[in-house]
C-alpha cells in the first residue's frame, strides 16, 4: 500500500521535531548559563562557610542550606502521616458516595491554590498570639503580647499545606496499584481491615510512597513564596546560637532563616543584595540538590516507566 | 621595752610607707576590662578613696552612649537608649532617669579632661561593674551580658548591618537569639509601634503623620547614607544642579538635551511606596524644594536597589536615584551643585542627599534591646555600618 | 479490575458496620479508622478555612469597592495615594482589572506557546523516540519541571529581559510609547517566554501519559485502514487521549495563574492595562499578574488598606484556580460519560 507522504503532515512533523528541539536547548542552555556564570563561585568553602556578615571570611552557603533542609525536613514530616491517612481513607474506605466525592473535589481544589496565597493566608493565621508556641513572642515590649508570625514552624505548616494535595494523590494511586489479591488473602486468613491496610496494604505501597515523598520533597524545595513571606527573609539562622546544640533545636525552630531559594532571590538585583555571582553559585548548587533528588527517585521506583511527577 | 617601741614604730613606719606606695600604685596600675577586652585610655584612670574615676571617652566608646559635656553648667549627660545619667562636675548629687543619687566621689575636671566615678555611670546604665582585688582589675559585663530574645526589623537597607551587629552580639552572648528581617522602612515604623518589632529600622526621619498616630515612639539615629542620582555611564551629562534634579523627577523636564545632553528623552526610575530609600529621596530632592511636589507618574516603580541600578546600567536614556552603597562601574553619580557623591562630602554635609538611618522602638527599649541599639555606635559597630558604605554618627 | 474493588470496599465497609457491633472488633482499629475519617474531613476543610481567613482579611476593600474592584485599573496610581495617605483619611479606592489583564494576558500567551509545543513533544517522545532518546527526552522533562521558579526568574532577567531590550526595542519605540508607559525588556512577553517553559513540563508529562493510555487497539485499527503514522497519531490518537491533555493543560493554566516569584522579576511590575491598539507594542508592554503584586508591593503591607487590597488580589486568584480546578472535574467526568468509561 502506497501511503502518501502529505505536506501538512511533514509541517506538522517538523514542528514537532522543532519543539523538541528548542525544549532541549533550553534546558541545557538554563544549566549551561548557570554553570557558567556561578561555578568560580561554588568551591568546598562556599558550602561550609556561613553567610555573610562573617568578618573576613568569603560567603558561604552554610545557613541556607541547612535552612532548606529543616523546612523540607518539616513539610514532609507534617504532611506524609496526614496524607498517608487521607490516601488510605479514600482509597479503602470511602467507596463512591457523594461525600467522597466532595472530599476529593475539596482536595483537588487545594492542589490548586497557588503557592502566594497559601503564603498570605499563613502570616494572617500564624501572627495571631494564639499561635505564638509556634514563632518567638516578642519580649519586653509593655502592654504588647503578639506573635512574630514569621518561623521555621509556621513555614513548615505551610509547605505541608502546599504539597498535602500531590502527596495525598501520589500514595493513593501508590494504594491503589497493590493487587487486591493481597487484600483478599489477608482477610481471609483472619485479619481486621485496618491490620490489613496496614500492615499489608501500606508496606506493599511503600515504594510508591517512598517515591511521593521524595517528589514532595523535590517541590518543597524549589517554593519561594512561601518561604519569602513566612521564613522572615532573613540570611541567617536567628535562634540561640550555636544551633546544631540539641539545647538551641526549638529556639532554632521557633525563629527565622534562609533557604537557598531566598538566598538567590535576595542576591540577584530583585533583592538587596548587590552579588548575582553569589545567586548564581547557590542556584548550581540547588540544580545539584535537586539533580540527587530525582536521582533517588529513579534508583527506588526502577521498574517504573511513567513520566509523571 | 625602749627595744619593743623601735620595733612597734620601725613596724609602723614599714606599713604606712608599703601602705603609700601600694596607694600611689593603685592610681596608676588599675586595669579596666570591658567584655572581655582591656581598655586602653590615653590618659590613665584616677583612684580617690576607692572610687575609680575614668575619662568620660571610655564611656561613650565602650558602652556605646552618647555623652555631653556643658561648659556653662559644667554638667556631663549621659544617654544609652534605655538610661539617662546626668552629673555635675564638682557635685555629689547626681540623677539617673530623673531620680536624685548621692555620689560618694564627684566627678571632677582634671587637666582638661572630664572623669567620672566608673562604677556609678557603669551601673547605672545597667553594666555589671565588678571589681577583682588580687588582680587589681575592674571587670565589666555590658554587651556580653544579653540572654533573651531580640525582634527587629523594617528598612532593607540597615538590615545588613543589624544582621551584622546580630552575628558579633550572638558570638559573644550563647543565650541571645536576635532574629532580623526586611519589610521595608514603613514595616519598620509600624512595627515597632504595634510592638511585633522590639526594635524597628527606618532608613527615613519618622514623618509626622506617624508620630501623630503612634506618640510614643522614639526614634535614635545610627548613622546616615547618601543617595547618589546615577545615569548611564554613556550619558554626558555629569551635573545636575538641585532644581534640575526637582525638574526632571517630577516630569518638568522631559529631554535631556535641556540639561546639557543629547537629544534623547528621560526614562525615570523611582522605587516602590514604602521604600526608605523613597522616602528619602523624596524628602531631601523634591519636597524640600515644593512641598507638593511628586515624582512623575510615569516613572518605573521598582522593587530593589539592585533592580534601579540595572535599569539605569542597562538603558541609555536613564537615570534614577540608589543608596551611595550601590553605585559602582556600571552607573555613573552625577553631582549636585557640583558637590560629588562622595563618602567624605556626605560625612561632612556638603553633598544634599543624605538621609538617616533610624531605629525606632515604642517608649523607652528594655536592657537587652538597648544594648543592641548602642552597641551601633561603639567602635566595632561602627566598623560594621563601615563595611556596608554606610556613615556611622559623627 | 474497577467493579471488582468496588465491591470488595463496598463489603468491607458493610463487614465493618456489621462486625463492629460484635465484641470481637479492636477497639484500637476502631480510633484508627476515626482517625483517618477526621483527617480527611481537616483536609478537606482546610480549603474552606483558607477561603474564610483571605476573605476575611479583604473584606474591608471589597465592601468599599463592590464590583468596581475588577472593573477599574490604575492600581500603581492606587497604592502611592494609600501609603501617602494621613492616617486619619486612609484610601480605600483599589482597582485590580490591571492586574487581572495581567495574569490573563501572561497565561493565554503562555498557553498558546506551551500547549502545541507540549503536545508536540509529548507526541514524539511517546511514539516516535525509541531508546536512549526517549530516555534523554524525559530526563530533560524531569530535570525542567523541577527547576524551581526563582532560577527561571533569574535566569530570565539576566537573558530574556536583556534579549528583547537589545533586539526587540528602539529608542523611537521607547519615545513613541513614553506618554503611555516605560518600554525596557521587561514586558509581557518576557513573562509569557519564562512562563511557557514553566508549564511546559506538565503539560508534556501528562499529555504523554495519556498518549501512551490509548489502547493499541486504536493505533492498529487506523493503520491496518492505511492511515500514515502521523495521521494516525494526529487523528486518532490525540483525540483520544484528550482527557489527559486537558488534565495536563489545566494543571498548567494553575501553575501560571499562581506564579508570583519568576514573574515579578521579568513582567515589568507597572500595571498597565494592555492595549491592542498599540499593535506589536501590545506584547513589549510591562505588566503587573495579581501573584507578582502581592510580592511586589509587600513593602507597602504596614498600611492596612493596601494590606486588605493585596489580600483581595489572593482572593481573585482562590477564586480563579478554585474555579478552574471545579470546572476541570466537571468537564472530566462529562467527557468520560461520552466516552463510555463512567
Amino acid at each position: 500500500m502506497i501511503r502518501k507522504k502529505y505536506l501538512g503532515d511533514s509541517l506538522q512533523q517538523i514542528l514537532a521535531w522543532l519543539a523538541v528541539a528548542v525544549t532541549v536547548t533550553v534546558c541545557c542552555g538554563i544549566i549551561g548559563f548557570l554553570f557558567v556564570r556561578g561555578y568560580k563561585e561554588v568551591s568546598l568553602d562556599f558550602i561550609t562557610n556561613d553567610t555573610l556578615p562573617a568578618s573576613g571570611m568569603a560567603p558561604g552557603i552554610l545557613s541556607p542550606l541547612i535552612g532548606t533542609f529543616l523546612v523540607t525536613l518539616l513539610g514532609i514530616s507534617i504532611a506524609l502521616p496526614w496524607a498517608l491517612a487521607v490516601a488510605i481513607f479514600l482509597s479503602e474506605y470511602a467507596g463512591r458516595n457523594r461525600a467522597a466525592y466532595y472530599f476529593r473535589v475539596a482536595i483537588d481544589v487545594l492542589a490548586g491554590v497557588p503557592t502566594i496565597v497559601i503564603a498570605i493566608f499563613g502570616l494572617a493565621m500564624f501572627s495571631r498570639p494564639s499561635f505564638g508556641f509556634m514563632s518567638s513572642m516578642v519580649q519586653g515590649v509593655e502592654g504588647v503580647h503578639k506573635a512574630f508570625g514569621r518561623s521555621f514552624l509556621v513555614c513548615g505548616v505551610g509547605m505541608a499545606i502546599m504539597i498535602l494535595p500531590f502527596v495525598i494523590k501520589t500514595c493513593e494511586e501508590a494504594i491503589k496499584a497493590v493487587p487486591s489479591a493481597y487484600r483478599e488473602a489477608s482477610l481471609a486468613l483472619g485479619a481486621t481491615k485496618w491490620h490489613t491496610t496496614a500492615r499489608v496494604v501500606l508496606l506493599s505501597a511503600r515504594k510508591g510512597i517512598a517515591t511521593s515523598v521524595i517528589l514532595g520533597m523535590g517541590r518543597i524545595i524549589g517554593d519561594t513564596a512561601i518561604v519569602w513571606l513566612l521564613l522572615g527573609g532573613s540570611m541567617k539562622m536567628t535562634g540561640r546560637q550555636p544551633w546544631w546544640q540539641i539545647g538551641n533545636w526549638l529556639n532554632t525552630l521557633k525563629n527565622t532563616g534562609a533557604t537557598l531559594t531566598t538566598y538567590i532571590y535576595f542576591n540577584s538585583p530583585a533583592g538587596e543584595g548587590n552579588k548575582a555571582g553569589l545567586a548564581f553559585g547557590a542556584s548550581l548548587v540547588l540544580i545539584a540538590v535537586i539533580l540527587l533528588l530525582n536521582a533517588v527517585v529513579d534508583v527506588i521506583s526502577a521498574q517504573n516507566t511513567s513520566i509523571k511527577e | 621595752m625602749a627595744a619593743r617601741k623601735t620595733v612597734t614604730a620601725l613596724l609602723l613606719a614599714l606599713v604606712l610607707v608599703f601602705g603609700s606606695l601600694t596607694g600611689l600604685q593603685a592610681a596608676t596600675s588599675i586595669e579596666i576590662y570591658v567584655d572581655g577586652s582591656k581598655v586602653v585610655s590615653d590618659v590613665a584612670p584616677v583612684i580617690e578613696n576607692g572610687t575609680t574615676l575614668v575619662p568620660l571617652r571610655i564611656i561613650s566608646e565602650n558602652f556605646g552612649a552618647r555623652v555631653n559635656w556643658n561648659d556653662a553648667t559644667s554638667a556631663v549627660t549621659v544617654n544609652s537608649a534605655a538610661n539617662d545619667v546626668k552629673l555635675v562636675v564638682g557635685s555629689k548629687s547626681a540623677t539617673v532617669n530623673g531620680a536624685n543619687q548621692t555620689l560618694s566621689i564627684a566627678a571632677k575636671l582634671i587637666n582638661g579632661r572630664t572623669f567620672v566615678p566608673l562604677r556609678f555611670v557603669g551601673e547605672s546604665l545597667g553594666a555589671n561593674v565588678d571589681y577583682d582585688a588580687k588582680t587589681n582589675r575592674v571587670n565589666i559585663k555590658y554587651f556580653s551580658d544579653m540572654a533573651g530574645t531580640i525582634t527587629i526589623g523594617g528598612s532593607t537597607t540597615i538590615q545588613p548591618v543589624a544582621e551584622a551587629v546580630a552575628g558579633i552580639l550572638k558570638g559573644m552572648n550563647s543565650g541571645l537569639s536576635v532574629t532580623v528581617v526586611g519589610g521595608g522602612s514603613g514595616n519598620g515604623v509600624k512595627g515597632a509601634a504595634s510592638g511585633e518589632f522590639n526594635i524597628g529600622n527606618a532608613s527615613r526621619d519618622v514623618k509626622d503623620s506617624e508620630m501623630a498616630t503612634y506618640p510614643d515612639l522614639i526614634s535614635h539615629k545610627i548613622g546616615s547614607d547618601a543617595i547618589a542620582v546615577v545615569v548611564n555611564p554613556a550619558n554626558p551629562v555629569k551635573a545636575l544642579t538641585r532644581q534640575q534634579v526637582f525638574d526632571i523627577f517630577t516630569g518638568k523636564i522631559v529631554n535631556w538635551n535641556e540639561v546639557g545632553g543629547n537629544n534623547a528623552p528621560i526614562f525615570v526610575q523611582t522605587r516602590e511606596a514604602g521604600s526608605g530609600t523613597l522616602d528619602g529621596f523624596n524628602e531631601k530632592a523634591i519636597h524640600a524644594i515644593d512641598a507638593n511636589g511628586a515624582i512623575v507618574a510615569s516613572a518605573i516603580a521598582h522593587t530593589s536597589n539592585g533592580l534601579v541600578k540595572e535599569a539605569v546600567a542597562n538603558g541609555a536614556n536613564t537615570i534614577g536615584f540608589i543608596s551611595l552603597a550601590y553605585v559602582d562601574s556600571s552607573v555613573k553619580a552625577v553631582s549636585i551643585d557640583s558637590i560629588p557623591a562622595t563618602v567624605e562630602k556626605a560625612q561632612s554635609g556638603e553633598y544634599a542627599y543624605v538621609r538617616p538611618l533610624n531605629v525606632l522602638t515604642k517608649g523607652r527599649p528594655n536592657l537587652l534591646a538597648a544594648k543592641f541599639i548602642d552597641f551601633y555606635t561603639t567602635p566595632k559597630g561602627i566598623e560594621a555600618m563601615e563595611e556596608e558604605g554606610y556613615l556611622p554618627l559623627q | 479490575m474497577d467493579t471488582v474493588k468496588s465491591v470488595a470496599a463496598e463489603q468491607g465497609l458493610s463487614r465493618s458496620r456489621a462486625s463492629k457491633r460484635s465484641p470481637i472488633w479492636p477497639k484500637r482499629d476502631i480510633f484508627w479508622e476515626r482517625l483517618i475519617l477526621s483527617l480527611t474531613v481537616l483536609s478537606a476543610a482546610l480549603i474552606i478555612l483558607i477561603f474564610v481567613f483571605i476573605l476575611q482579611e479583604a473584606w474591608p476593600v471589597i465592601r468599599a469597592n463592590g464590583l468596581s474592584l475588577v472593573t477599574t485599573t490604575g492600581f500603581d496610581k492606587q497604592v502611592y495615594n494609600a501609603y501617602y495617605a494621613p492616617a486619619n483619611a486612609p484610601v480605600w479606592n483599589f482597582g485590580l482589572l490591571s492586574l487581572i489583564a495581567g495574569t490573563a494576558a501572561t497565561t493565554c500567551g503562555a498557553l498558546l506557546v506551551a500547549v502545541p509545543a507540549g503536545v508536540g513533544t509529548a507526541i514524539i517522545i511517546s511514539e516516535i523516540a525509541r531508546g536512549s532518546l526517549k530516555r534523554f527526552l524525559l530526563s530533560i522533562i524531569r530535570l525542567l519541571a523541577a527547576i524551581p521558579s526563582v532560577i527561571y526568574g533569574l535566569v530570565g532577567l539576566m537573558v530574556v529581559v536583556p534579549f528583547i531590550r537589545d533586539n526587540l526595542l528602539t529608542v523611537d519605540i521607547q519615545i513613541k510609547y513614553l506618554q503611555y508607559f516605560q518600554l525596557s525588556g521587561n514586558s509581557m512577553l518576557a513573562g509569557i517566554l519564562v512562563l511557557s517553559f514553566m508549564i511546559l513540563p506538565i503539560i508534556t508529562a501528562l499529555s504523554a501519559d495519556a498518549i501512551r493510555a490509548v489502547p493499541l487497539e486504536y493505533r492498529e485499527a487506523s493503520l491496518a485502514l492505511g492511515v500514515s503514522k502521523w495521521r494516525t497519531i494526529t487523528r486518532v490518537v490525540v483525540p483520544a487521549a484528550k482527557s489527559g491533555i486537558l488534565a495536563g493543560t489545566v494543571l498548567g493554566t494553575g501553575r501560571a495563574i499562581g506564579e508570583a516569584i519568576a514573574l515579578s522579576m521579568v513582567c515589568g511590575g507597572n500595571a498597565v492595562l494592555p492595549s491592542l491598539t498599540h499593535g506589536f507594542v501590545f506584547f513589549l508592554t510591562p505588566v503587573l499578574p495579581l501573584a507578582s503584586a502581592i510580592v511586589n508591593k509587600s513593602e507597602a503591607i504596614s498600611v492596612p488598606s493596601i494590606e486588605a487590597a493585596l489580600f483581595a488580589c489572593g482572593v481573585v486568584l482562590l477564586i480563579m484556580s478554585s474555579f478552574l480546578s471545579v470546572a476541570t472535574k466537571a468537564v472530566e467526568s462529562a467527557v468520560r460519560r461520552r466516552q463510555g468509561l463512567d
